[in-house]
């Protein structure tokens, strides 16, 4: 009971910071000198491209906990998965407000440019990695298999990060990220983004709680479930 | 505004309040049918002692 | 699609008449399948944009020198070439707008058709698509103006920066 009403605070945390954002980023932020309205996107976009990192990052961490015999166990094995499903979710919005954000500023919905195709390739990737673990019924095989393409996956997360100082591309480089740490945006402006950054950073902690307690029942569920079929055909012999 | 930063601000919502809304509808769901099962198994030793 | 569904079903009314294995018999080949089939899927996908990426991101674009300098290679093939907008040559023209995009001390005259992009000013920097009108000639064809914008982000005061682009 307890553990529920954390995770329903959490939820709750996280619906006000995202709405703080949303105002904050709607009305009260200046526009752009440059962009004018269109800078608003900023609030959103990066921060659920960085959501995106970081889910990726703990289906990593996840997978290697799994695969490294003292700490195996079944539990990282959700979690991984869990992770990566939001982190689905989440290079879905970071590539579809990239592209609503590009069409009013490039001038182009998309373009084959290097952080492009990497994000792109990224969204691939773990929609693999989770039609990988459709595959296998066996729990140990599945386990195994999918923790090293999540490995693999990960790849290409710095690839993306860093793939707008290797190539040329359309995309700018990192406002808030980059090699000074030196965020090149300033005062109300700046303070929104960190907020973005934040808010669905919590979004993101409550989607993972949930999709992983919804794994873990589904897998004690299907336990329960074997066990029983089995006494009942033993039981009608 | 312009449209634009309508449509993605939209877009973020509803992609994840939608996904959340699975996600709080299936974990429903899914406690509901271990309720169940708990009540089948009756008297029965099970292996699982946590509750959730 | 989703093999949860069967697990699920324990919550309708054939609770106690349910003897079925979830996942054996007919029904875990068909979730196989799918899955194999959905992997197929990914995998032509993968394809596609490395295919993309190996033939456009990683030249993404020639610098309106670079351009220049390998003008007898180029030809007249399409090519993304960047450079900022020179200021005071913009000139809109009844199919699009004429303009000169300069990088270093190289300038090229571009002629665009079509509709320049909404951000499309004097001195940002842009990606123009097209080719060299021909081997003599250096005056570029666009038919698409993308604008390369920075990752500078400044509120709007009645000072307006003059270079937005930033990049020169």
């Amino acid at each position: 009971m307890a553990r529920k009403s954390w995770i329903a605070l959490v939820g709750a945390f996280a619906l006000v910071t995202v709405g703080v954002t949303y105002i904050m980023g709607l009305w009260i932020t200046p526009p752009d000198v440059f962009q004018g309205n269109l800078v608003r996107l900023i609030y959103v976009h990066p921060a659920v491209a960085w959501v995106a990192y970081l889910a990726y990052g703990v289906t990593s961490l996840a997978s290697l906990a799994y695969l490294w015999k003292k700490t195996r166990n079944y539990k990282w094995d959700l979690l991984a998965a869990s992770s990566a499903e939001v982190g689905v979710v989440f290079t879905a919005l970071t590539l579809i407000t990239g592209s609503i954000w590009g069409r009013p500023t490039w001038g182009v919905w998309w373009t084959w440019d290097a952080r492009l195709t990497t994000t792109a390739l990224l969204l691939v990737l773990y929609l693999g990695y989770l039609a990988l673990r459709r595959v296998s019924e066996d729990r140990e095989q599945r386990a195994k298999r999918s923790a090293v393409a999540a490995l693999i996956a990960f790849i290409d997360v710095p690839i993306v990060h860093q793939s707008v100082v290797w190539w040329k591309t359309l995309h700018q480089s990192a406002t808030v990220f980059n090699a000074d740490l030196n965020p090149k945006i300033h005062g109300e402006m700046a303070w929104t983004l960190l907020l973005g950054f934040l808010s669905f950073t919590v979004v993101y902690v409550w989607m993972v709680i949930k999709r992983y307690d919804i794994a873990r029942t589904q897998f004690k569920l299907e336990d329960q479930t074997v066990e029983r079929a089995i006494k009942e055909r033993v039981g009608t012999i | 505004m312009n449209g634009f930063v309508e449509a993605g601000y939209i877009a973020v919502a509803t992609g994840l309040g939608s996904y959340a809304i699975w996600l709080a509808v299936r974990s429903k769901k899914l406690n509901v049918a271990v309720v169940l099962t708990d009540n089948e198994d009756g008297g029965q030793q099970r292996n699982s002692s946590d509750g959730t | 699609m989703e093999p949860e569904s069967e697990v699920l079903d324990i919550s309708s009314e054939n609770v106690t008449d349910w003897k079925e294995i979830p996942g054996t018999k007919g029904k875990k080949r068909k979730i196989k399948r799918s899955a194999v089939a959905a992997i197929f899927v990914v995998i032509a996908a993968l394809v596609f944009i490395l295919y993309k990426g190996l033939s456009s991101a990683l030249v993404y674009f020639y610098t309106a020198q670079q351009a220049v300098t390998d003008k007898a290679q180029l030809g007249t093939s399409t090519f993304r070439m960047e450079g900022v907008v020179v200021p005071g040559t913009v000139q809109p023209t009844p199919s699009g707008v004429n303009f000169s995009v300069r990088f270093d001390h190289t300038v090229v005259p571009v002629v665009e058709i079509g509709a320049p992009p909404q951000l499309f000013q004097p001195s940002v920097p842009v990606v123009v698509v097209g080719h060299f009108q021909s081997n003599t000639s250096n005056t570029f064809l666009s038919d698409q103006i993308m604008v390369k914008h920075s990752a500078n982000y400044v509120a709007a005061h009645p000072s307006r920066i003059k270079n937005a682009g930033g990049t020169s």
